[in-house]
């Protein structure tokens, strides 16, 4: 029998073979899996340095050694490579069954190196790899290519695909899987890595049993936390992300008007979780492994030909609804739905139909200039057609499709004020000027301006993790303490992001003595809490060494102007605005790093990185 | 006024409440309840229930009567009855 975590896949797209590859478990160890595995094995296959659209970039797939397990919430995984949005290192996590499958053909993770000829899609089976041609799936949506792979392949199998906007290079494009249920790995232009390569495709089908080391004990020890799980929980199965939406404007963290307005309670209420629930909710979705249930099946108001979709998370009804002062659940749904088709991020595209609002509010451009459309702050029916111009390239859209940013440096000065976004990427949907530590946390994410990267919001509202020297719930204004807190949540984050396991489970209770346990089950690796807070640390300052070596520099840990000095006062983060660059040099200092932002020698020696 | 209090979504007060709790308390407002409450449960009640700077009510918290979600402007001067059951549900994750 295979050992149980560690066998990839590599695929050379130019002449279509496949290679497997058993990663000795030290580096296993390490760098865990997941986004951190990624990225110890892009730093150890990459040849020379190229471009994010370049052959030679890799795509990497990876999934956890929980992940497909009885472990609470492991039903996730990663995709990365370098990012075509920033040119820097990308990742996105997604969760869905996608990954189980994956691991259920023998493999734990993907590589596809090169560029194929003409569009195919892979097909990963029992052990083997192979490349078909996918022409005749070429241009269609994800939900349309899902839907045909099944026909051809059987109901059995799991997709990740790209749509129209992947395979036009939409900056922004995103990989989805788990078909009109879109789960979606939206940032970082994944999407367009695999549509630079010619993959429309990865089809996994799997009738292997994923190996765990002692499964009785691993099922043992994850009961033992289940109790209180669900109760603890409660709140993400009834309501799922959109439940942010009332309170995050109750205290001043949702964007609103392109992130100038602080307050929007009538508009939030009407785009709220209730309204979601009472109205469009046909039940929940469950990614592997899951008890919650956080994702939201909607019914009605959708597109020709289809009856359900995944519903608008917190993220979506944030950009595309308060941001664009759009406060129609019905259009919001609509939007969400045509996004996913196409294939690109919500939160990305949300910013760029608020961009385009603001400049158009503002004179900086014209409807003969957009193809008569009108970009009215709240105007759904504009941002619908604005995404499909993005997608297909046309028009106004053709120059949004290179990314926000990008488009802000053609059209001038005043329009780089609109561009809430740093790296060519939209700033999320949490407001820095709400919570402090965010400031820090977008300017210092390992894969561009991310709320995920290191969550540290939830320990400025929430809840605490004494282990990572979080032990309580502090202030969201002030200043003090937040580097170090930030570091420990960058460090566990990374580490979740590496297991591939859901970060809900953070609030459901799993700490890292229950981690410790559960890879001691599933893999047996024997790491107590120091290693894997370690482990955490390794796996941040490895994708560090990947940004620096692709040119970043300290201005790169930054902000949009717009939040570092824009006060949104109306709401309930007042006048607050967040002292980034004070905090930033406190953070170097307590990571080891030099001034420059770069890690010193000793660092890396103590870390063990090259 | 006897009613019954259940806290969901409190990570940082969950061990201590996750059963539903028999409240008496004199008045009749949600505002007088959580008087009482934090009067009776102290610190780590206070901290989660009230906005750190304001000391108002934080507005990430839900309020339910009897299953009925309440508006935000009616958290502090709901007028209570004999018997309700409120529910403070803390909406506050990732996303």
């Amino acid at each position: 029998m295979d050992r149980e975590f560690g066998k990839i896949c590599i695929t050379d797209l130019e002449d279509g073979r496949s290679r497997d590859w058993n990663i000795d478990t030290a580096a296993c160890e390490r760098f865990v899996g997941g986004a951190g595995l990624a990225a110890y094995v892009y730093d150890r296959l990459v040849e020379g340095n190229p471009g994010p659209m370049d052959p030679g970039n890799l795509f990497i797939a990876m999934t956890g050694p929980l992940t497909g397990t009885s472990a609470t919430l492991s039903g996730r995984h990663s995709f990365a490579g370098r990012s075509p949005q920033t040119g820097f290192w990308g990742e996105a996590s997604v969760g869905g069954h996608w990954g189980k499958e994956l691991r259920r053909t023998g493999y734990d993770g993907v590589v596809l190196s090169g560029r194929a000829a003409k569009p195919v899609y892979i097909l990963l089976q029992d052990g083997r790899a192979e490349v078909r041609d996918a022409e005749w799936l070429w241009g269609k949506d994800t939900f349309g290519t899902d839907t045909a792979l099944k026909e051809e392949l059987g109901s059995e199998i799991e997709t990740c695909v790209i749509g129209p906007a992947g395979e036009n290079l939409v900056r922004f494009a995103g990989l989805f899987t788990d078909g009109v249920h879109a789960r979606t790995a939206g940032r970082a232009g994944l999407g367009a890595l695999l549509g630079a390569k010619n993959v429309k495709a990865i089809v996994v089908k799997g009738s292997r049993e994923i190996p765990v080391k002692d499964p009785d004990r691993l099922k043992q020890d994850v009961k033992e936390l289940l109790s209180d799980f669900t109760g603890r929980l409660k709140g993400m199965t009834e309501f799922g992300t959109p439940g942010l939406v009332v309170p995050c404007e109750a205290v001043g963290d949702l964007p609103i008007r392109n992130w100038q307005q602080g307050k929007w309670t009538e508009g939030a209420q009407r785009i709220s979780a209730q309204v979601l629930n009472e109205t469009y909710l046909k039940k929940r979705f469950y990614c592997a492994g899951c008890m919650i249930g956080c994702g939201r099946t909607v019914e009605g108001v959708l597109g020709e030909g289809v009856e359900q979709t995944g519903g608008p998370e917190y993220e979506t009804l944030a950009m595309l609804g308060s941001n664009c002062l759009i406060d129609s659940m019905d259009s919001l749904i609509r939007l969400n739905e045509l996004c996913n088709r196409l294939g690109m991020d919500t939160i990305d595209s949300g910013s760029a139909v608020a961009f385009t609002m603001e400049l158009y509010e503002k004179g900086g451009i014209g409807a003969d200039e957009l193809g008569s459309l009108d970009m009215t702050w709240g105007n759904a029916e504009a941002a619908e057609r604005l995404i499909e111009m993005i997608a297909m390239r046309q028009g106004f859209g053709d120059m949004l499709a290179e990314g926000v940013e990008s488009a802000a440096g053609r059209i001038g000065p005043l329009a780089q004020e609109y561009a809430v976004q740093t790296h060519n990427m939209a700033i999320p949907a949490h407001d820095p000027r709400a919570y402090t530590s965010i400031a820090l946390g977008y300017s210092t994410s390992s894969r561009g301006p991310c709320h995920c990267n290191a969550f540290s919001h939830m320990f400025e509202r929430a809840t605490t993790f004494p282990e990572a020297g979080i032990p309580e719930v502090m202030d969201r204004f002030t200043a003090e303490g937040k580097p170090e807190m930030v570091i420990g949540a960058q460090h566990v984050m990374h580490l979740w992001d590496s297991l591939a396991l859901c970060k809900f489970s953070i609030f459901g209770g799993v700490r890292l003595h229950h981690i410790s346990r559960w890879l001691s089950d599933a893999v047996g690796w024997d790491l107590e809490a120091k290693d894997l807070i370690e482990a955490g640390e390794r796996i941040y300052t490895q994708k560090r060494v990947l940004n620096l070596r692709w040119g970043w520099t300290r201005k790169d840990d930054r902000l949009p102007v717009r939040l570092l000095t824009h006060r949104a006062s109306d709401g309930a983060a007042g006048d607050h605005l967040p002292p980034l660059y004070p905090l930033l040099a406190d953070f170097y200092r307590l990571r080891g790093w030099n001034n420059e932002g770069v890690p010193t020698q000793e660092t890396l020696e103590r870390l063990g990185i090259k | 006024m006897n009613v019954r209090v259940r806290f969901v979504g409190f990570h940082t007060i969950y061990e201590q409440f996750k059963e539903p709790l028999a409240v008496s308390f004199p008045g009749e407002r949600i505002d007088e309840l959580v008087g009482e409450m934090i009067g009776r449960y102290g610190k780590a009640l206070q901290d989660a229930l009230r906005d750190e700077r304001s000391g108002a009510f934080d507005p990430v918290i839900q309020v339910r009567v009897n299953e009925r979600i309440l508006d935000r402007s009616e958290h502090e001067s709901y007028i209570l009855e004999e018997g309700d059951k409120i529910t403070f549900m803390k909406l506050i994750s990732g996303g």
